[in-house]
């Protein structure tokens, strides 16, 4: 792919990425009222374009979905969460898709156990060790939420034609 | 089922058994004998659960000690997750008030997994 055809797509996917986080910023918590628990739809663009594009762009894609939810809608503790956990998250990913081993659906909800771990070490730097306390439901939902974007994203990979 | 796909299920259980675990010994946690309040990480009070009280966090956020539980009340924060909690009375149960670092924590001579 030619790099003006690679830089144009990432510009694409950074807007749907950032659709993705409004629509999330949208929902309502509802039950599920525990900080930092969210669905990550938008790191299906993320790793769309760390399979299809390299994690180079990749990471331009995901640096400028944090800096745009921080401008938006997050305050900036909220963003320094953030990125604590997309950036552990996205090291995660990228040396589990290096292995070759997993699909993306492995990749996707090993990201998010690793994007809630991130979010808790940054928590405990501000409130302290207490943070450490809702490790084991955002493990839960990080799995199961990563599992279920990774599905997704595999259903697109296989649509998708770039 | 291809090799890859197994990966992806033996790495998905290897994450979620231990949360679900630690998640079930929390579960079985002893109740708590005091509630402590930490913000920014400092200590601004300790209070004994088995006396009822309300407690003004530097109005940010108010403590109620009842029945030997704690919540969080009238949060000055929007989002208000730290108000919606339950409230929490075992051993090394937290409320975490995000947006204005403050931290309820319940102490006692149970085990303490936040540590």
């Amino acid at each position: 792919m030619r790099p003006s055809r690679k830089i144009a797509l990432s510009g694409l996917l950074t807007a749907l990425c950032f659709v993705l986080s409004y629509l999330e910023f949208l929902l309502p918590a509802g039950g599920f009222s525990l900080p930092g628990v969210k669905l990550g739809l938008a790191n299906i663009c993320v790793l769309f374009a760390m399979y299809k594009l390299g994690p180079e762009y990749a990471a331009g894609i995901n640096s400028a979905r944090i800096a745009l939810s921080w401008l938006f809608f997050g305050s900036f503790t909220a963003m320094v969460y953030s990125f604590s956990g997309a950036a552990l998250s996205f090291l995660a990913e990228y040396l589990l898709i290096k292995t070759k081993k997993f699909t993306p659906v492995g990749v996707s909800a090993f990201g998010g156990v690793m994007h809630n771990f991130g979010q808790i070490i940054a928590a405990a730097a501000f409130l302290g060790p207490g943070a450490f306390g809702y490790l084991p439901a955002l493990v839960v939902w990080g799995a199961l939420a990563g599992g279920l974007n990774g599905a997704i994203l595999a259903a697109l990979m296989k649509k998708v034609r770039i | 089922m291809s090799k890859k796909l197994r990966n992806d299920l033996i790495l998905i259980a290897l994450l979620i058994i231990p949360a679900v675990l630690a998640l079930a010994l929390g579960a079985l946690r002893k109740p708590g004998r005091a509630c402590q309040i930490t913000v920014g990480g400092e200590i601004f009070a300790e209070a004994d659960l088995k006396t009822d009280a309300l407690i003004d966090v530097d109005g940010l956020l108010k403590v109620r000690i009842e029945d030997g539980k704690a919540r969080v009340l009238d949060p000055v924060c929007k989002n208000k997750l730290c108000s919606a909690h339950p409230p929490i009375s075992a051993s090394g149960e937290t409320i975490i008030c995000a947006p204005g670092g403050v931290v309820v924590k319940i102490l006692g001579q149970g085990p303490d997994f936040t540590q």
